[in-house]
């Protein structure tokens, strides 16, 4: 029999995804702690008229499985900055995945209040990793190769998940009023803010909302299923992904959306493909010219100061950082060729 | 790893990432059965629905249930002596006043299973009360004589984990006074 222990994740993708889901989770903190502010007795009773199991349990609890979920984060962001130094007596990065999914687990089904559009995103995206380890059976996690077979298909679950969400957005926003470029809609709004907080001009031109609206519908119905089946053009499409949600994070004060979305976009690569990605995201010129340039452009459209938009810096930072990564393997593989170094005896 | 093996292996995760595609889409259909708004993906697409139909572009709807419809001019009265009860359970009391104030919300329209879950909760902590209110904007007022009794008043799902939809909200603007 092998050893029983859990063995560490096996798919870069996943590892990556591993690494960003904690950023994800900062958002998410931002969101709720600054809209439900839970500490404020004045928004106590909205515990007592808003429908769900919470009512079943002492408040407490649902607060320790908020805790226990913020633990469990924390573990796997340290877990996964460890890989490389690992340690027999140390919890490996798919134990903590998985205390990460379980906690979240108790934490959404208890949650008082609103259930955002990124807590289901999130729950389904756990659902599949800790859902894929319960139905692959408990060798998966301790024996290879079984447990690269079941990673592959976390990464392809996660995939599937993105592709219907970003699918079903688009589908909810094909209505006539979504459509409509003369109401003054939530949509055409953000679109008005982005002009006018980047100074070019006192409202958005007509093309430049119907750009937005039906560009909108392009990329939330395409982008990633495109993203997914193509790899010469993948890295268009992901980099479209993030241009796209750039006004949300800039102006509208949703960060945490994206970056959550974000966090599963490495399941969009193939497994050769992300490793050669992988290759540039160290610092370099390439990463650290991204992040300053999603840095500058957050500072120049940022209207005003706030948790959600600090936090935007580290999202705008981390996606500059990675589409620098994306040009420089791009650019790598069109670079003409070096001359390959002598080989050989010396002649004397 | 033998060959069968990692087929079967392959096959029993393909199902469940297969299961598990579909059971999002149905979670994500739910506002076109009038079953769920809150997180469906819905955020800023200005879908609008009722029970007459939608406005998207070929989606049906066809509403289930009354959880996405709402109670208008909600009114609570005590029947019994709050002061008694003050003095008995304070803290059992405050938030029963809370959950008064809630209701009381000038302009606003109150989610049906938000309501019935405070009224269920008002009736099993033994408070006497009077309730009225408005099934439809322009429709009569309604006062049960028994509010505990009156069982389409008190039906909570307990099975249902989470919040589906705003449990109140403004009135629209063409039905303000």
């Amino acid at each position: 029999m092998s050893s029983a222990r859990t063995l560490p994740l096996r798919d870069p993708r996943l590892v990556a995804i591993a690494a960003l889901l904690p950023v994800g989770f900062v958002g998410h903190t931002i969101q709720l702690l600054s809209e439900d502010r839970p500490w404020d007795p004045a928004q106590w009773p909205r515990y007592d008229w808003t429908p769900g199991w919470h009512l079943a349990l002492p408040p407490w609890l649902v607060v320790a499985f908020a805790v226990g979920l913020g633990v469990a984060v924390l573990g796997l962001a340290v877990a996964v900055f460890r890989r490389g130094d690992p340690h027999p007596a140390r919890l490996s990065d798919r134990t903590w995945l998985l205390a990460t999914a379980t906690f979240y687990f108790l934490h959404y089904l208890t949650y008082p209040f609103r259930i955002r559009n990124h807590m289901t995103l999130m729950f389904a995206m756990l659902f599949v990793i800790a859902g894929c380890h319960v139905v692959a059976g408990r060798r998966s996690r301790t024996e290879e190769p079984r447990t690269r077979v079941l990673d592959r298909w976390i990464v392809r679950g996660v995939a599937l998940v993105l592709a219907l969400t970003y699918t079903f957005a688009a589908l909810h926003k094909t209505n006539v009023r979504f459509l409509d470029l003369t109401l003054p809609t939530a949509a055409l709004r953000a679109v008005d803010d982005f002009w006018i907080y980047g100074d070019l001009g006192h409202a958005a031109p007509p093309w430049a909302k119907a750009v937005a609206i039906y560009g909108t519908l392009v990329v939330e119905y395409s982008f990633v299923w495109l993203a997914w089946a193509f790899t010469r053009t993948r890295v268009f499409f992901v980099v479209g992904l993030m241009l796209f949600h750039f006004p949300h994070i800039a102006v509208m004060n949703v960060a945490d959306y994206p970056m959550i979305a974000s966090a599963f976009f490495p399941a969009l690569f193939s497994e050769a493909h992300w490793r050669v990605l992988q290759r540039q995201l160290p610092p370099s010129l390439w990463t650290t010219t991204g992040a300053a340039v999603g840095v500058g452009a957050q500072l120049w459209w940022m209207p005003y100061w706030g948790a959600m938009m600090v936090y935007a810096f580290v999202v705008v930072a981390l996606w500059g950082a990675w589409i620098g990564a994306m040009a420089a393997s791009f650019y790598m593989r069109f670079r003409p060729s070096a001359p390959a170094p002598a080989t050989g005896v010396t002649p004397v | 790893m033998e060959r069968s093996t990692k087929a079967a292996l392959e096959r029993r995760l393909a199902g469940f990432v297969a299961t598990c595609g579909v059971l999002l889409a149905a979670n994500y259909l739910l506002p076109y059965a009038g079953l769920r708004d809150d997180s469906c993906q819905t955020m800023f697409s200005e879908l609008q629905w009722s029970r007459e139909g939608n406005n998207h572009a070929f989606m049906p709807q066809h509403m289930i249930g009354d959880s996405w419809d709402f109670f208008y001019d909600v009114h609570l009265e005590w029947e019994d002596d709050p002061a008694v009860f003050r003095q008995e359970a304070p803290e059992e009391e405050a938030r029963h006043e809370a959950l008064r104030a809630w209701m009381h919300r000038p302009e606003r329209r109150h989610n049906r299973d938000a309501l019935r879950l405070v009224v269920d909760r008002l009736c099993r902590d033994g408070r006497r009360f009077s309730l009225r209110f408005r099934s439809a904007h322009d429709g009569p007022v309604v006062a049960p004589d028994e509010v505990c009794a009156d069982p389409s008043l008190r039906r909570v799902r307990w099975w249902i984990p989470v919040r589906r939809f705003e449990t109140d909200e403004p009135l629209p603007p063409w039905m303000r006074p």
